[in-house]
């Protein structure tokens, strides 16, 4: 073989690779450039400016300066986490690993990375490759794949690993032996759904067939199927008692555990069980108004109206659409947002700066606090059993953490 | 072959900006030799196809971060040849099980030229250390030196790998070709 030659297949593989390429450059997230301004103005000049920008700020967006202007004096956006443990977070170019002094470790070219239950090992995609690792970066197994591997997730004591290969579901233990297929086709035209029920190593997910399927995986026996009426399934989630199935359709649809359907909600995505039990938290927008109600009883059928939108003489704040950025320095100050002023829990800063640690691959949602009662619709929850959130909205980063423990347990 | 280097940090400021005709540019430009670096490294197709992809979306994942004054070739070639180095590593150490050696056997369809087949065959029983320096010598025609910086090796340990590398080769080729 001459050095000249062309390798075999070289050709197709370069029209393939570019499709993998150009769909992978335009699904990035756009870094910010850096603005030569701020580059040269000293600090001080910048923090005058916040100030001055703030007076003229309505309160949920004083809220979010304020932590705006935290991060930039503080000359780092993630100094400390407000609880102990660590937080896990994907971004684009890998996952990092953000310990409670915020000291952070990149694990490079990691995709869809999942702390197994326990937060001592990590199930991560890279490629057409299944890892999974330690927080340290140490690759405990690799799993070679034919197809790009995604979303890992790991069942409820870390026993099992599902994951897409390509759009095929597959589970796999977790030291790495029995992969089996499960669906050859859990994709379809839109999102993968799939989901372990708590406590279990029952899996639900929609199959090829527009099925919603419910499978003991051990056992490979199917618990139930019901027609999902060629209805497109953006999310699967199980309330914490395994006894609750949320299918986020439009509208989403409550099941319980064997598949029948309790209620229908009145709103589409984002919806949420609350933790540790079986009512849900749905946002709605209609009229104009933007609210977040909770639902609960035997049929889903009582109502509770726990946030809605913010309002002052200029009408719903959430409507708001004017991203312009007087500042330069990426803050929309009239960019749809609700701030509760509860800022211990909150950490916003500028989306370049946090660009390589925080990144929520899914579309902008609404993400809201209220005293005592925290939820994140639509956010990813970045550690297990609660933990830390983050979220982002439009060049606004927010992360928010419960307290979570700091050590794992002795298991995965 | 890749243009001039004013060319290409041209093309890489373009692409920053997000063209995408200049990326393609870009990706067209250096493909063959990634892809035949990996190829010539791993013998598999399909995991040279792999190894180049993941490279090129290594590469366009920080590329906008990437310093325009230094040449985008050894950067990639540097991910290339570790990425390559590294599955040869792993398969020699573990084997893959399941349907996957087949769709490898599948997709490597053996080079036509005798030629090819016994230069490949000739490198394939060399080790992937020694793969990858000749490759990076007498494919990508990097220096001793400039390979010593790619792999982060002493220069004395590339000019080893290279001579034995080649001796080996010369043997084994003078055998076949008799």
């Amino acid at each position: 073989m001459s050095w000249r030659d062309p390798a075999p297949n070289e050709r197709e593989a370069e029209e393939r690779t570019w499709e993998v390429v150009r769909r992978a450059w335009e699904e990035r997230v756009p870094l910010a450039r850096p603005n030569v301004v701020r580059r040269r103005w000293p600090a001080f000049a910048i923090a005058a400016g916040l100030a001055v920008v703030a007076a003229a700020l309505s309160p949920p967006g004083m809220a979010v300066l304020g932590s705006l202007r935290d991060a930039v004096q503080k000359n780092d956006n993630l100094v400390s986490l407000p609880a102990s443990g660590r937080i896990l977070v994907n971004a684009p170019a890998g996952a990092w690993v953000v310990q409670h002094d915020g000291s952070k470790r990149f694990l490079s070219g990691y995709a869809d990375a999942a702390w197994s239950p326990h937060g001592l090992y990590l199930a991560a995609a890279r490629g057409n490759t299944l890892v999974a690792l330690e927080p340290n970066g140490n690759v405990h197994w690799k799993l070679a794949r034919m197809h790009p591997v995604a979303a890992p997730t790991w069942s409820y004591e870390g026993y099992r690993i599902a994951y897409l290969d390509g759009h095929a579901l597959r589970v796999v233990n977790g030291d790495d032996t029995g992969d089996r297929l499960i669906a050859p086709n859990a994709v379809g035209s839109q999102l993968p759904a799939f989901a372990w029920r708590p406590g279990t190593h029952e899996l639900a997910y929609k199959n090829a067939r527009d099925e919603l399927v419910l499978l003991d995986v051990d056992r490979s026996r199917v618990l139930w199927r019901r027609p999902t009426n060629g209805v497109d399934i953006e999310e699967l989630r199980w309330s914490d008692d395994g006894r609750r199935l949320l299918v986020a359709t439009r509208p989403a649809v409550v099941l319980d555990a064997r598949g029948r359907t309790i209620a229908r909600l009145p709103a589409q995505v984002p919806a949420a069980f609350l933790p540790h039990g079986e009512s849900v938290a749905v946002a709605v927008n209609a009229k104009g108004r933007s609210s977040v109600l909770l639902l609960s009883g035997p049929r889903y059928r009582r109502r509770r109206v726990i946030f809605s939108g913010a309002w002052s003489e200029k009408g719903n704040l959430m409507g708001r659409r004017d991203n312009s950025d007087p500042s330069g320095l990426g803050i929309t100050l009239n960019w749809a947002y609700a701030w509760p002023s509860n800022r211990r829990v909150q950490y916003a800063t500028r989306a370049h700066d946090l660009r390589h640690q925080l990144h929520v691959r899914d579309r902008p949602r609404v993400t809201l606090l209220r005293r005592g009662l925290v939820l994140f619709l639509g956010a990813d929850w970045a550690a297990p059993h609660g933990g830390c959130a983050a979220a982002r909205h439009r060049n606004v980063f927010l992360l928010r953490c419960d307290a979570f423990p700091a050590k794992g347990g002795s298991h995965k | 072959m890749p243009g001039s280097s004013r060319d290409e940090r041209a093309r890489i400021r373009r692409a920053q900006d997000g063209s995408v005709a200049d990326l393609e540019a870009l990706f067209r430009d250096h493909w063959p030799r990634a892809y035949r670096a990996a190829y010539l490294v791993v013998h598999d197709a399909a995991a040279a196809e792999d190894i180049a992809q993941e490279s090129f979306l290594a590469a366009v994942r920080t590329l906008e971060r990437f310093d325009r004054r230094r040449p985008f070739g050894p950067w990639l070639h540097r991910i290339v040849i570790n990425r390559a180095i590294d599955w040869t590593r792993a398969r020699t150490l573990r084997r893959e099980v399941g349907d996957a050696p087949i769709e490898s056997l599948a997709a490597m369809e053996p080079p036509d030229n005798p030629h090819a087949r016994t230069l490949a065959g000739a490198l394939a029983s060399l080790s992937p250390e020694h793969r990858a320096v000749i490759v990076l010598r007498h494919l990508l025609e990097y220096t001793p030196g400039e390979i010593a910086e790619l792999l982060g090796l002493p220069r004395g340990t590339v000019n080893s790998r290279l001579r034995r590398g080649l001796d080996t080769l010369q043997h084994l080729l003078r055998d076949e070709l008799r």
